[in-house]
């Protein structure tokens, strides 16, 4: 049991923490309540999605896969290839903002209410809840010695954890390997030797075990620790709040001074303020505060604290909201800017560049071409008064059409295309096509000039692409 | 055993992959773009440093997408030529015939490409090649497969087609000339499908 679960209105003193020490466990408190609810009710589509995205086939594939041995990301409609890498960048970038400019508004309410680690954890705690019982229950039961019962109900909490992670961990898998192989894979099977054998890839095999095996340990037994040690968000979250930023807070005004009391109470006479000192706030909390103590970096913003507060000011019959999302200006002066320079200047920013981000997208040219000098022996091929270039051309068809492409060239000189391969590519495939460029050694004046290759495909002239790559020939 | 497993999911891949093609001869596999886009692959990986990417050749490097072959255009024979390889020689002559009789041969060898030459000389030259030429280059000079000997007649050089090329041909010889044998590095699948494409860059599609 956590050492500062019923602590009083001390002064505040320094707290120093020892990372090496291992931390004591938290027993939270089973609490339901309106934010309670607004998390179970954003996480459940998000977590459907999630499991069943991979099942969902499209164009005859899963509807989500990273095909890693193909290279091609495949989301929904669009495939994304090596190419198109920059594009992740920018995506991870808006993102970024998107987060920011959320921190900025609402606080850590992406740490409360949508990361995994949050939503796993508390799914395992209900687990835990259902098998070992509230709060109090859990905490007699590892005091008592070993008996049927308490075997029978950490035999079934560690299975059903077990389960969730496992689910986890083969729907992750499943977005990189199509989920129906991978699960038909893992079930063991006897060869024509005789042998039990497994039909997965090995490294699926280690990665759905590796991520069972994560989730497990980060939801059932790391929880608050990986937000307060490992998280590097949770360290960078306090530059991007200001005194206008929605948090959970204590509003001290209206709870000092604290103290326990019968309801319906004069407490006003007896200079009490509305906190009850329950500790309600405190035994809910899964990462161990105490948010009377004002805000604080391990808070994660999940209202679970609000819920119980409400749970007890209803009991008591007090208004509402003495643990509340509000501001620290708010707190203070009554009053909110919602608008504030920074935060324009955040939605400015993702608006620009979530739209460049959808326009490139939806612009993108379905064709891509590298183009490879060749490097041979010899700088160039001198044939029948003519200077040749050979050149090989590395064409990828992204679009979910077959096309038939037609090459053409330009430059400076006369220069001429030889003879080579028909350029007819399937949806989604590659071609290698070698092509040599000659001009006439009369006409070339210079030793290194360029050529621009002209790619188009016959039945769709917007889907063309354009490469320059350069021409030498002999010394003058 | 789950090595050995690995392995055989691995020889099954492969065969799945190759052995459509190995069912097919060379004369229909270059009408199936599939073989040659794996053709091409393997053409880039292992033949087009010296060839070229397009299989164009170079100076003393035969062009692969002409008509012109030393050792012969039929599947056979260009699977042979990777498969085992090749080495052509052409001697040295300049210390055998002395300067003039190779001045005269040289003129002759112009005169069978059709270029430019002179005639009096070239008429010198033509009994000279008769007797030192011909068993190799045959007596019209159009070369002979079985020794790789380039046909003369055709205007097509391996090691350039002016005067000087041919004089300082004829004078120093070539030992140069040697294809490496691909037998244990390429295998039979590859093999086939690499033989299909050197076909396909010289074949007549219309």
């Amino acid at each position: 049991m956590s050492s500062k679960n019923n602590s009083q209105a001390e002064p505040e003193s320094i707290r120093y923490v020892n990372l090496y020490e291992s931390e004591g466990k938290v027993y939270t408190r089973k609490i339901s309540g309106f934010y309670q609810s607004i998390r179970r009710y954003t996480c459940l589509p998000l977590i459907l999605g999630y499991v069943l995205l991979p099942w969902l086939i499209m164009d005859g594939r899963p509807s989500i896969l990273f095909d890693l041995p193909a290279r091609k990301f495949h989301i929904l409609w669009l495939t994304f290839w090596p190419q198109d890498f920059m594009l992740l960048a920018w995506l991870l970038i808006i993102s970024a903002f998107a987060l920011f400019t959320v921190t900025a508004m609402l606080g850590r309410v992406w740490c409360g209410f949508t990361c995994p680690q949050t939503v796993w954890s508390l799914m395992f705690m209900s687990v835990e809840h259902m098998c070992e019982g509230d709060r109090n229950k859990q905490i007699k039961l590892d005091k008592q010695g070993w008996s049927t019962n308490k075997v029978l109900r950490k035999g079934t909490k560690h299975f059903l954890w077990l389960l969730i992670a496992f689910i986890t961990g083969v729907t992750f898998v499943g977005y990189f390997v199509p989920i129906r192989d991978l699960l038909s894979g893992l079930l063991p099977y006897r060869d024509e030797f005789g042998m039990l054998s497994i039909g997965a890839h090995p490294v699926a095999i280690f990665w759905t075990l590796f991520f069972t095996g994560m989730t497990y340990l980060n939801a059932g037994w790391l929880r608050e620790q990986v937000c307060k040690y490992m998280c590097p968000y949770a360290r960078f979250q306090s530059v991007m709040y200001d005194k206008d930023t929605l948090a959970v807070h204590y509003d001290v005004a209206r709870g000092e001074s604290r103290g326990a009391r019968k309801i319906g109470s004069d407490y006003k006479a007896k200079n009490l303020g509305d906190c009850t000192d329950c500790s309600w706030c405190v035994q809910v909390c899964p990462v161990d505060i105490d948010i009377r103590d004002g805000l604080q970096y391990s808070c994660i913003n999940c209202g679970l604290c609000v819920d119980a507060c409400n749970m007890v000011m209803d009991k008591m019959d007090y208004p509402r909201g003495l643990v509340r999302f509000t501001s620290e200006d708010q707190l203070e002066n009554g009053k909110m800017n919602f608008v504030r320079i920074r935060l324009l200047v955040y939605l400015v920013v993702i608006a620009l560049m979530s739209s460049a981000f959808i326009y490139t997208v939806y612009t993108r040219t379905p064709l891509s071409m590298d183009i490879i000098r060749d490097r041979g022996t010899r700088l160039y091929r001198l044939r029948n008064d003519r200077v040749q270039n050979v050149y090989t051309l590395k064409v990828y068809n992204m679009d979910r059409d077959d096309h038939i492409y037609s090459l053409k060239i330009s430059g400076d000189y006369p220069f001429a295309l030889g003879k080579h391969r028909p350029i007819q590519i399937k949806a989604g495939g590659a071609s290698t096509v070698p092509v040599n460029v000659s001009v006439s050694k009369n006409k070339l004046d210079t030793e290194n000039t360029d050529v621009t290759f002209y790619l188009e495909s016959t039945d769709n002239d917007t889907i063309a692409v354009e490469r320059t790559s350069p021409f030498l020939g002999p010394k003058k | 055993m789950k090595c050995a497993s690995l392995a055989q999911k691995a020889q099954a891949k492969f065969a799945e992959t190759y052995d459509v093609y190995m069912k097919l001869p060379v004369e229909e596999l270059v009408y199936n773009p599939q073989a040659l886009e794996m053709g091409v692959r393997i053409f880039s990986n292992n033949c087009a440093l010296c060839h070229g990417s397009d299989g164009g050749g170079n100076v003393g490097i035969p062009d692969l997408s002409d008509k012109d072959w030393l050792y012969g255009g039929s599947p056979e024979q260009i699977r042979h030529s990777i498969e085992h390889g090749r080495s052509g020689n052409m001697p040295p002559w300049g210390d055998i015939l002395g300067s003039d009789n190779i001045s005269a041969i040289g003129e002759y060898v112009l005169k069978l490409s059709g270029q430019k030459h002179d005639a009096t000389l070239a008429a010198n030259g033509e009994g000279l090649f008769a007797q030192n030429c011909s068993a190799c280059h045959g007596e019209t000079g159009e070369g002979m497969y079985v020794l790789g000997a380039p046909n003369l007649t055709d205007d097509i050089w391996l090691h350039g087609g002016e005067k000087n090329d041919i004089l300082r041909a004829v004078w120093y010889g070539f030992n140069t000339s040697n294809m490496p044998a691909h037998k244990e590095l390429l295998r039979e699948h590859k093999l086939h499908l690499l033989t299909a494409y050197v076909y396909s860059l010289s074949y007549d599609y219309e």
